[in-house]
């Protein structure tokens, strides 16, 4: 666990490239990251995340078709590494392990 | 959307884009920007919202991830530890650092002040547009055979100018008195200008209550914000009644028509109340066509011909001279409004502010040279001293393949690191500081009032000229540490370097310079309040009446008052309002001073007969026949006749000169020359000033008195003053003014050397421990031991004295020379000793900082070094 460092911000990205699967790409994850969660952020924000997280193993990149929209230039397209998908699994499993150990009586004397 | 009305995103940013980021992410970032710059399009923005938005990505993306690693050879990170690097140290070293950024910021808010002393001169009357076609009318006059340029002209001229001149398409005119404003019960003081009515047409001015069209009544009255303020509190004071005194006339009901709103003090029109020109006319008693020297006017014209209206006016000269017999003019003249030329020095007289002089821009901007040297020697030496500390990093550094470019360039930037934090301290002191300084000279003058656009410029530019100036030399003083023997022996210089050595020595010499001069001014403050003017002003009170009628009654008052040594009345008074005589022979027709005074008054005064006599009282025939001049006047005018047998024509009659005065002093200021004066006798009808002599020398104490009596007699202003602030005080108080800016810049300058020469001190001693301790265990005295490592700094303060006593006497004397006629010059001795105790000082911090090393075990020394 300690070796796969991830923060919240990066888990959210990590899983909107899950997501997004094949079509993942800055501008889309903004796009995503707004319709998902109804927040909207500044697309530097988004770039330094996936870049990180590539640099961390997490993620591998190409680059795709270039576009008229985006003046002709081409777009950089992100997936999940096996390690990301396994950083992924763990986190989940490690909320659900705690999840479940919360006893009843806690959920139910709220305060 | 159509393709058509596609917006291309700024081209400037992605230029800017462009030349930040990296090549290898270059194409998908900026097809990234482009594709969310083409998804707003299609939410129906505006074009300038999008563009901005463009814009805030680019700045937004300005990040690690996209940024060049190439830049000046370094990347950004490797800032930032510079700039971690510079905090750490300056934590390390917190006290000299901060005393050097307070000191440097102080000297910095002084620096800015000045340069706002040059931007109250480059930015005056910029608050007024539209005035390209509108000129200023001067008249040259001839005074006492000298051209003057005056920003006044005849009041007929407006109208003259209004319909009988060609080519002039509107005139206004301006006008100021000082005079009393009555609000309730109170009086005060104030500085009350008057103005046609088409005023604000010219010159619109911001109001904060009222508008401008209440300028039509002529009993209207404008005030400023902070006399409103001042007379009726926060509240709107429009419709509220004021009495305004202009003069010994009958006061004038006026009712307030507005509030200016922050009217900023270099422009023209500087004032405390403005009312329609009506008002004025009524209290002074004239008329629009009034030919008379009091109802001169400031007159402003706009015109697209501007020189043929000057031929125009021209052709008045025989007509206005023709009517105004003793205010005559040789020539007219016209400057655009905005002429640089229109300074204190250009202009003799008018009603109208103007630049500061160039005397006053000169001084200040040398103070601010010199304190900013003081300020940026000391942070270079302090540098370099603390530097010596981190003599290993350097080597270490440089043994790992740090090229001397890179630490030129970290040095620098950690000297750009404190004087960021200086220039902080100095722009928020900035103000403090100017409003001190301003304050002396009855003005204020704040940072809000100069132009940002020129200010924002300047500081950057300022702040990066202090870094290079501080920060060169530490910065090339640790390019020259060679690694090897750096390492070897823990240092590669001995002692306190030659470029410190001369940094000190500059320092020392300014410093002491500008207190010496401090003390030389302070000396002429004093000598300006017992100077000779040759006649007796210490223990003279003078007070003008509003009419000759009341001087009896108000003499018979006074003279119960106990300290009252003697009253007498005169008209005419030094240090009122000049009055004067047409004289004319053969040759010259021109005006000169004239005193109409009583029989008693030249002796009163002390003002000496040198030869012939004094009026004899009450003698019909001194009154219609005779004058008396001065020195002067016959030296100037009958030099080649007998005075005594030569028939005099004053204004028209011929009289008999029956004695010769001395010359009084009426001006210290540069510009003195004795006035020719001629003294005519005043009927004792006429005597409407009284002058009362104390027996006790306590003027303010009867000023008092008759303060209390003239309240209980009258309900006008009173107008008295001691004759002392008549007179020299002007001279006295500016000299003060001085003392009072020399010493607190050369106190500034003198601490931060104190602390500089400790910390050099310090320096000093930490390299020569083993020295020190083998000096002790060879049997050395303490005061052997301090003598021989401090005597280069020793030798260092002698050569300072010299140089910055030598530097005071004559920097003081250059700035006397430039303001008065007569100082008195500093004396050597005198500054020898100040000098000193700088020195004294100095020597003190020396022995402080080495006085521990010094008297420590020292086999310690030897064992630890």
């Amino acid at each position: 666990m300690q070796n796969l460092k991830l923060g919240n911000f990066e888990e959210l990205v990590l899983l909107l490239v899950g997501v997004l699967y094949d079509q993942a790409y800055s501008v889309s994850i903004v796009e995503e990251y707004k319709k998902q969660t109804g927040k909207s952020i500044n697309i530097s924000a988004i770039h330094t995340v996936l870049y990180r997280l590539e640099e961390k193993g997490f993620l591998s990149s190409k680059l795709g078709e270039s576009q008229a929209s985006r003046g002709g230039k081409r777009k950089r397209l992100f997936y999940l590494t096996s390690y990301g998908a396994k950083a992924l699994e763990e986190l989940q499993s490690l909320r659900d392990q705690l999840r479940f150990q919360i006893p009843k009586l806690a959920l139910q004397n709220l305060a | 959307m159509s393709k058509l009305s596609f917006i291309d995103p700024p081209s400037r940013a992605l230029r800017f884009f462009r030349w930040y980021c990296r090549p290898d992410r270059l194409e998908e970032l900026e097809g990234d920007l482009w594709e969310m710059h083409d998804k707003r399009q299609q939410q129906q923005i505006s074009k300038l919202s999008l563009q901005l938005r463009f814009w805030w990505d680019v700045i937004r993306c300005f990040k690690m991830y996209s940024v060049k690693k190439t830049q000046l050879g370094m990347n950004l990170s490797l800032y930032r530890s510079y700039f971690i690097v510079a905090l750490r140290n300056s934590r390390k070293n917190a006290g000299p650092i901060i005393i050097n950024i307070a000191g440097m910021g102080l000297a910095l808010a002084f620096c800015i002040t000045v340069y706002m002393l040059h931007a109250f001169n480059l930015e005056f009357d910029t608050n007024h547009d539209n005035v390209d076609d509108v000129y200023r009318l001067h008249s040259i006059r001839n005074y006492n055979d000298e051209e003057k340029r005056f920003e006044l002209a005849p009041l007929p001229f407006v109208s003259k100018l209004a319909t009988e001149v060609a080519y002039v398409d509107d005139v206004t005119f301006y006008e100021a008195h000082r005079g009393t404003v009555q609000v309730g019960n109170d009086y005060f003081s104030e500085y009350i200008a008057s103005a046609g009515e088409n005023f604000f047409d010219f010159f619109p001015m911001k109001l904060k209550h009222g508008s401008p069209l209440g300028m039509q009544n002529p009993s209207g009255i404008y005030l400023t914000e902070e006399i409103a303020e001042k007379y009726f509190g926060s509240a709107s004071p429009i419709g509220e009644q004021i009495t305004m005194f202009i003069g010994e006339k009958k006061g004038v009901e006026l009712q307030v028509e507005g509030v200016f709103e922050n009217i900023p003090l270099n422009n023209s029109f500087d004032f405390n109340v403005l009312v329609n020109h009506h008002a004025v006319m009524k209290a002074i008693n004239i008329t629009p066509s009034s030919w008379h020297e009091e109802s001169n006017v400031a007159i402003y014209f706009r015109s697209q011909n501007p020189s043929s209206v000057l031929t125009t006016i021209r052709s008045f000269i025989p007509e206005q001279n023709a009517n105004q017999e003793n205010w005559k003019v040789v020539d007219f003249d016209v400057w655009n409004f905005m002429d640089p030329r229109y300074t204190e020095d250009n202009v003799t007289s008018g009603p109208a502010n103007e630049r500061v002089s160039k005397s006053a821009v000169i001084v200040f901007t040398a103070l601010a040279i010199l304190i900013l040297a003081v300020a940026c020697f000391n942070l270079a030496n302090t540098s370099m001293a603390l530097m010596s500390k981190r003599v290993r990093e350097i080597g270490i550094r440089k043994t790992l393949g740090t090229t001397n470019r890179q630490l030129f360039i970290q040095f620098m930037f950690e000297t750009l690191v404190v004087s960021t934090l200086s220039f902080t301290l100095g722009i928020l002191l900035t103000d403090v500081v100017g409003e001190q300084i301003w304050g002396l000279f009855g003005a204020s003058f704040f940072l809000k009032d100069v132009s940002i656009t020129r200010l924002i410029p300047f500081i950057i530019g300022f702040l990066l000229f202090c870094t290079f100036l501080a920060g060169v030399l530490p910065a090339l003083y640790a390019r020259r540490f060679s690694p090897t023997t750096i390492m070897k022996s823990g240092s590669s210089l001995k002692g306190v370097s030659g470029l410190q050595k001369a940094l000190t020595v500059g320092q020392y010499a300014v410093s002491i310079s500008l207190l010496v001069s401090a003390w030389i001014f302070s000396k002429n403050s004093d000598y300006f309040k017992t100077m000779d003017l040759h006649y007796n002003y210490t223990d003279i009170v003078m007070l003008p009446l509003d009419s000759s009628e009341d001087f009896e009654v108000v003499r018979n008052k006074l003279s119960q008052v106990s300290s009252v040594d003697e009253i007498i009345g005169t008209s005419g008074h030094i240090g009122l309002s000049k009055t004067r005589a047409q004289f004319n022979t053969d040759s010259i027709d021109i005006e000169v001073a004239s005193l109409n005074i009583s029989s008693e008054y030249l002796e009163m005064m002390e003002i000496e007969v040198n030869s012939g006599r004094n009026f004899a009282p009450n003698s019909a025939t001194d009154l219609t026949t005779s004058v008396i001049i001065n020195e002067e006047f016959a030296q100037r005018f009958l030099s080649e006749v007998d005075p005594f047998s030569y028939k005099l024509s004053i204004d028209g009659q011929l009289k008999n000169v029956i004695g010769i005065t001395e010359d009084i002093i009426d001006n210290v200021y540069f510009d003195y020359k004795p006035t020719p004066v001629v003294y005519l006798p005043a009927a004792s009808d006429q005597l409407d000033v009284i002058i009362a002599k104390t027996n006790d020398g306590n003027t303010d104490a009867l000023e008092e008195d008759m303060k209390a009596i003239w309240a209980d007699m009258f309900d006008t202003p009173y107008r008295g003053k001691p004759q002392s602030r008549v007179s020299s005080f002007f001279a006295s108080r500016d000299a003060r003014n001085l003392k009072v800016i020399f010493s607190s810049i050369a106190i500034l300058g003198s601490m931060l050397s104190l602390i500089g020469i400790f910390s050099l001190a310090s320096l000093n001693v930490s390299k020569r421990t083993k020295e020190i301790s083998i000096r002790r265990v060879l049997g050395a005295t303490i005061h052997q031991v301090l003598l021989a490592v401090n005597k280069s700094l020793l030798m260092l303060l002698g050569v300072a004295l010299v140089i910055g006593v030598a530097i005071g006497i004559f920097l003081s004397e250059a700035v006397l020379q430039m303001i008065y006629s007569f100082y008195k010059s500093g004396s050597i001795i005198e500054s020898l000793g100040i000098g000193l105790l700088v020195v004294i000082a100095a020597t003190l911090f020396i022995s402080m900082a080495a006085l521990k090393p010094v008297t420590a075990n020292p086999s310690e020394g030897l064992r630890s070094e």
